[in-house]
């Protein structure tokens, strides 16, 4: 008996070893399918928001300065294109109701800022400060003036995770403009994404743009994504392999949009 | 004895305190020391110490514990990969533990420098996958980097309190 208990003393570490290794791989294996840690990781993030706000509070403030010469410099801008703008307006508009064409997309943006970037080595996620409190729901696309770069993972009170475009489990229906291609995107790394499975014959060309398709139940189409940076077609493949240049800068990013759901937004 | 015994579980658990503080430091200090979208580990370079310090044991239990609070603070999927990787990066490192009177200076030191590149190398290879069959070359150089980066900080402390003396 002695000699038992003093073999599980001094072996002691072994086993714990072998019990986290274990735990750690059920969390891996299971954790997309498990609602109760996706229910824990929402109530952590809201708690652990308090500690991100102060110092997202002092880097906003850190460059204030340059953002608000920024600003003034975009205001000067957009006043002169606001009049370009209205009249084009007015004419889009005349020309729609003679053609009685009805808009399709009715997006509501919500603006939200990003108050951390995860903890780990390489950033792969972010985290912004609204959640269900805002109407925010799990899959919500989140974008950015230049394009796509993500959607809504786990939703907290007050407080969300976002995954991002450069993670590796991340897909993207997409459709290559104008000729109206179809594909799925993925991360590639340095900006750049690949767009998998466009048929053999599609005609593409450098510089086209890529919008999402609509294929899918989270993102409305016509959402810009990028711009074709490069095509792959080797002479034994059935398909095309489309690069795609992501324009936003995924490690800068500040303030984001969250496109809410329909129901949501009309509460 | 209450006092006594207090003062005995708090030497118990400062360690588990200190782990999470640096966690809190990592999480406030890690965006302004991003480098291309590559960050330093304080909780890797905290567990080496630990588990070289302390053993296997509680580099287990610390790898563990601050794994999971790491996925829970951030990243979008692979939820268990930082438990899964810390624990083995702690178990592994507890092995050294009394080793400097053992292995030279040298071989020491490339022992720890080995385990910390392993960690690396299979939290960038879960991540990554798709990447290492299409683009090997930009895996490897995020592994190498991301590697090197940690390193870094770890070589400063290096400096403060060497290993090789607190094994």
């Amino acid at each position: 008996m002695k000699e038992i208990s003093s073999f599980i003393v001094k072996n002691k570490h072994h086993g714990l070893f072998i019990g986290c290794f274990i735990l750690s791989f059920f969390l891996l294996f299971s954790s997309n399918s498990t609602q109760n840690i996706e229910l824990f990781r929402g109530r952590a993030i809201d708690f652990f928001s308090t500690f991100y706000k102060p110092i997202t509070w002092i880097k906003y403030s850190y460059t204030l300065d340059e953002e608000n010469a920024l600003l003034r410099e975009k205001v000067l801008q957009l006043s002169l294109q606001v009049s370009t703008m209205q009249f084009l307006e007015y004419e889009n508009q005349r020309l729609q109701n003679l053609l009685s064409f009805k808009r399709e997309n009715q997006l509501t943006l919500l603006p939200s800022k990003v108050i951390n970037k995860g903890i780990l080595p390489n950033i792969n996620s972010l985290t912004i400060d609204i959640g269900k409190q805002s109407g925010v729901e799990k899959n919500d696309p989140v974008l950015t003036p230049k394009g796509v770069i993500g959607k809504v993972l786990i939703v907290g009170e007050y407080s969300s995770i976002v995954q991002l475009i450069n993670d590796i489990n991340y897909r993207l229906s997409v459709r290559i403009l104008p000729e109206g291609d179809t594909g799925i995107l993925r991360w590639y790394g340095d900006n750049k994404c690949q767009i998998r499975e466009v048929q053999k014959n599609a005609s593409v060309h450098v510089g086209d743009g890529v919008v999402t398709s609509g294929f899918s139940d989270i993102y409305p189409k016509n959402l810009p994504v990028g711009t074709v940076s490069g095509i792959i077609d080797k002479s034994g493949s059935f398909e095309k392999i489309i690069i795609v240049h992501i324009k936003e800068d995924i490690e800068s990013l500040l303030d984001v949009f969250v496109i809410l759901n329909e129901n949501n937004a009309s509460n | 004895m209450f006092l006594l015994s207090l003062m005995r579980i708090m030497h118990q658990i400062k360690i588990y305190i200190l782990g999470l503080t640096i966690l809190v430091i990592q999480l406030l200090l890690s965006d302004f020391l991003s480098l291309n979208g590559i960050r330093p580990d304080f909780i890797l370079i905290y567990l080496l110490y630990i588990s070289i310090t302390h053993g296997s044991f509680k580099g287990i239990l610390l790898g563990f514990t601050l794994g999971i609070f790491s996925d829970l603070l951030g990243v979008g999927t692979s939820f268990g990969l930082s438990p899964l990787t810390y624990t083995l990066t702690g178990y592994l490192l507890g092995i050294l533990m009394y080793h400097n009177k053992i292995y030279s200076q040298l071989h020491f030191h490339s022992v720890w420098l080995c385990i910390i590149f392993f960690h690396f190398f299979c939290t960038t290879f879960i991540r990554y996958q798709s990447t290492v069959i299409e683009n090997p070359i930009q895996f490897v150089l995020l592994w190498i980097l991301t590697s090197l980066y940690t390193l870094g900080f770890a070589g400063i402390l290096q400096i403060i309190t060497p290993l090789y003396k607190k094994s």
